[in-house]
């Protein structure tokens, strides 16, 4: 029981990863069944969740304090990708899905570099909402690992 | 324990049911959400795992179930193997059904997905995507040589304000909603568009102005809204002014309304058919794992049901079984629960009304049998506290009851008597055999009532009994189906009593006033006549004539010594008469047989004395001066019957007496006189019996009186070699327990007497 105490304290007590830099890259990346998915005509949606650190007596977490969705989609009778976001009415085109991605990051992480101008200390995670996947991919979508696209919390050094 | 209840609890049917029920929708809901394109995916999840450990419940109940349906099998529980049974039935008759159902509800699933897509419609939509992308296409391409030709006319040294309104007419013109003109590192030279009120343009992104830098044209067509799409044009235009190599100039046009609408509906159904046939595999996927869900949760419901209906089924079956076993070991009037109204109820309750009548009876038997035990305990009590020895004999002739004090008169044990028939009983005991041998011809002679007497030489001395037996009719009442409501049970009952004390008593009475009225009536004259016929003889001593004296002489001699006999007589007749009035106290027999032998030395001189005297003979409980006058006796005749034999001889033997039960020693004289006449041989002791002239006739009675007195026997026979053997048993501890009460009366009397 002791040693687990210990294990606790110091899992709790330990420092959370903290990217190098003012403005960290945010690395998330499409697995081939995603990318073939949004081939496909799937739109996926990707959300960037901003946290702060909070600390109750020896226990840290992340209270979430916005969150700023993404919605990559194929278009088809282009054949372009269209990125859009939920706060900004247009769209944005783009001729390869990484490219779509890269804007996808870098606008998370404008977000996040915005957000740590007022508040310090804000931690980012881009993550794809497999709830927002067509009904009958759910279900697949919450059993494979091949949908779990997470970038992990970042954040920026003072 | 508490595990046990929880488990019980749990594994009711109403949780079972509540999951079930939860389950189903929830995995309903599934199905419905797995084709549904809807945004409730957290929903959908959240039912997923709601269906997971629904399932998860129902396989835990259905573990519990088993695990106490093992349990009963083990303890081999009453009605636990038939629903084992039935359970097995039933899962026979859900799992094959349920199987051959799943295996074709997955195979029509598969085949059902894959007919929902049609080669022939893929075919149409990507011929109406083509089509539309070829149409989009030579739109672009003539807004694009539009957009170009703008480009390489546009003057280029124009001021900013010329450059402004030459945009804006080119615009209004082509019915651009928005022209531009940029650098190539995206800086705003000039711009137009329709809405005026607008502050920057519509910048495009950086794969335009990488294709500005290649001196090429971009073009896109980008969808703003759903029915709204764009054309984006980029031309380069090549100049060497400001120090850039090209300008670029972006026109943005509107795609016209029918043609977006067009498109997008293109678009869409485009996109959707993409997605189904894509999310094919998925949805099979989806669609497999939520009707595996549901056929097993229903497989579930389905064996659980089955073991609950099996347990409902049996349960009235189960308490009957038990409610009989209870019965079968005595357990009345056991309530079992009615739980339905069907036959297995009617059966129930019938059981119930059939408990309850017999428990009835159970309570009127028992009322009287405790009734009868308190009338036996009574009776026990009644006959315990009798003096009277009582014997009840059953049909069979066996000895049912014995009292205490038939034990104590006959020296029986209790508990070994009872149960043998008065025939075992006598060859058992055979100092009593005479007295069973009574009983058992008073059984046998089928007489009401009968009476009889005898003498025992018993455990306590000799004993007189007297039997009276009575032929008892009773009336068995219980049913015996063979014969009759009631058959006729005959017993006997023998009372008897010790009548030795009430005898002797009467004898000692009898023989006592005898002898009070001797001595008055008797020997109080015999001393006046003596005296008289003395003074006669003196008086008329000194008269003449010498016939006269003599015959006075002569006369006067003989009353004297009748007189004297007389005296004698009355002496001997009062000791006999007397009982024996001193304690019991030990006694060396041996001794005293010596001492007497002594005494009588001068008259046995001419007579061979053989003493065999038992060296390891024990003390008894005698009155010595008693006992010493039997011996007396005893040699007295002797040496009258030996007074004419030339060798005579006397032998006197004294050893226990082995072959009677009870502890007796034997005392024996022998002579070898001329023995005893045939004439009074039957009242040898009787008194005034006697062979010889001069004798009373008072010393055998009195011998007799006073063995008996010691709760002896004495009797004579001839000896083998002629003379006569005279035989005295005496008990060893004699009246210390039963006669006992003889002494203390005794004593009562001499004290009695004294105080007179």
């Amino acid at each position: 029981m002791r040693a687990i105490l210990i294990a606790l304290v110091l899992l709790v007590a330990s420092p959370p990863v903290v990217a190098q830099g003012f403005a960290q890259n945010i690395s998330i990346e499409l697995s081939p069944e995603a990318v073939e998915a949004v081939d496909n005509g799937v739109r996926l949606k990707f959300d960037a969740r901003f946290a702060k650190q909070k600390q109750f007596w020896l226990v840290r977490y992340k209270k979430q304090i916005k969150e700023h969705s993404f919605q990559l989609q194929r278009h088809a009778l282009s054949r372009r990708y269209v990125v859009r976001r939920d706060d900004i009415e247009a769209p944005r085109i783009f001729r390869s899905i990484n490219d779509a991605m890269k804007f996808i990051a870098g606008q998370a992480l404008q977000l996040l570099e915005f957000y740590n101008a007022d508040s310090p200390s804000i931690n980012l995670r881009l993550v794809l909402d497999q709830y927002s996947l067509p009904g009958p991919m759910r279900l697949n979508a919450f059993i494979s690992d091949a949908w779990d696209i997470d970038s992990g919390w970042v954040t920026v050094a003072p | 324990m508490a595990l046990r209840e929880f488990i019980k609890k749990v594994s009711s049917p109403v949780p079972v049911i509540s999951v079930c029920t939860a389950l189903l929708f929830a995995l309903s809901f599934l199905i419905v959400q797995s084709l549904s394109e809807e945004d409730s995916g957290e929903l959908q999840f959240w039912i997923t795992l709601v269906g997971g450990v629904g399932i998860g419940l129902l396989t835990f109940f259905l573990l519990t179930n088993c695990y106490s349906l093992y349990r009963q099998y083990a303890r081999n529980e009453i009605g636990s193997r038939l629903t084992a049974k039935l359970v097995v039935i039933f899962l026979f008759l859900t799992v094959i059904p349920f199987s051959l159902i799943y295996f074709f509800s997955i195979q029509f699933l598969n085949k059902g997905v894959d007919s929902w897509f049609d080669v022939r419609v893929e075919q149409a939509v990507q011929d109406a995507l083509l089509l539309g992308q070829t149409s989009l296409e030579g739109i672009k391409q003539e807004i694009t040589i539009d957009v170009e030709n703008y480009a390489n006319n546009l003057p280029k040294n124009l001021d900013p304000s010329q450059l402004l309104r030459t945009l804006d007419e080119i615009r209004e013109l082509e019915d651009y909603i928005e022209l531009s003109l940029y650098t190539d590192d995206g800086r705003i030279l000039a711009f137009s568009s329709v809405d005026s009120a607008k502050m920057l343009p519509n910048t495009p992104g950086d794969d335009a102005f990488t294709e500005l830098r290649l001196n090429q044209t971009y073009t896109s067509l980008e969808p703003i809204s759903k029915n709204t799409q764009q054309f984006r044009v980029v031309a380069p235009i090549q100049t060497q002014s400001l120090g850039r190599e090209f300008y670029g100039l972006q026109a943005i046009k509107l795609l016209p309304l029918r043609f977006a609408a067009l498109a997008s509906s293109v678009e869409t159904a485009s996109n959707q058919y993409d997605q189904m046939l894509f999310a094919r595999g998925p949805l099979k996927f989806s669609l497999i794992v939520t009707l595996s869900l549901i056929s097993l949760a229903s497989l579930l419901f389905s064996i659980l049901t089955a073991v609950y209906l099996s347990r409902r089924l049996v349960a009235p079956i189960s308490n009957l079984a038990a409610g009989t076993r209870k019965i079968a070991a005595g357990d009345y009037g056991s309530h079992l629960p009615v739980t339905s109204t069907d036959e297995l109820g009617i059966l129930t309750e019938s059981f119930n009304d059939m408990s309850q009548k017999i428990e009835e009876a159970q309570q009127v038997a028992l009322s009287s049998q405790q009734e009868t035990e308190r009338q036996k305990g009574y009776l026990e009590a009644v006959l315990t506290n009798l003096s009277s020895g009582v014997f009840s004999f059953d049909s069979e002739g066996e000895l049912q009851i014995c009292n205490s004090a038939a034990a104590e008169i006959l020296g029986l044990e209790l508990n070994s008597a009872v149960g043998r028939s008065a025939a075992e009983l006598g060859r058992e005991h055979k100092e009593l055999k005479t007295f069973f041998n009574l009983i058992e011809r008073g059984i046998n002679s089928g007489q009401a009532d009968w009476q009889d007497e005898t003498t025992l030489l018993g455990a306590h001395g000799r004993q007189m009994l007297i039997l009276r037996g009575t032929l008892l009719h009773t009336i068995d009442q219980r049913t015996d189906p063979g014969e009759g409501n009631s058959r006729q049970i005959t017993n006997h009952v023998v009372v008897f009593d010790d009548v030795t004390n009430l005898i002797q008593a009467q004898r000692d009475a009898a023989w006592g006033e005898v002898a009070r009225r001797l001595a008055h009536e008797i020997k109080n004259p015999l001393t006046p006549i003596q005296l008289s016929a003395e003074r006669i003889r003196h008086k008329f001593s000194e008269q003449q004539g010498d016939e006269f004296k003599h015959t006075l002489e002569r006369s006067t001699q003989t009353i004297v010594q009748q007189v004297e006999a007389m005296k004698e007589m009355v002496n001997a007749f009062s000791s006999y008469a007397q009982p024996v009035r001193a304690q019991l106290q030990p006694l060396d027999l041996n001794q005293l047989i010596r001492e007497v032998i002594e005494l009588h030395t001068s008259a046995l001189k001419d007579v061979e004395v053989k003493l065999e005297l038992d060296a390891e003979l024990p003390l008894i409980k005698a009155n010595t001066t008693a006992l010493r006058q039997v011996l007396n006796n005893l040699l007295i005749n002797a040496c009258h019957a030996l007074e004419e034999v030339d060798r005579g001889c006397l032998r006197i033997t004294t050893n226990r007496a082995a072959k009677v039960a009870g502890n007796y020693i034997d005392l024996v004289v022998q002579d070898n006189g001329s023995g005893i006449p045939t004439d009074i041989r039957e009242s040898l002791f009787d008194p005034y019996v006697s062979s010889k002239a001069k004798g009373s006739g008072l010393g055998l009675a009195i011998v007799k009186r006073i063995v008996e007195e010691h709760s002896g026997s004495v009797w004579a026979r001839d000896a083998e070699h002629g003379g006569t053997e005279m035989y005295l048993r005496l008990p060893i501890n004699a009246m210390q327990t039963y006669r006992g009460n003889r002494t203390q009366n005794t004593l009562h009397s001499e004290q009695s007497e004294q105080a007179d």
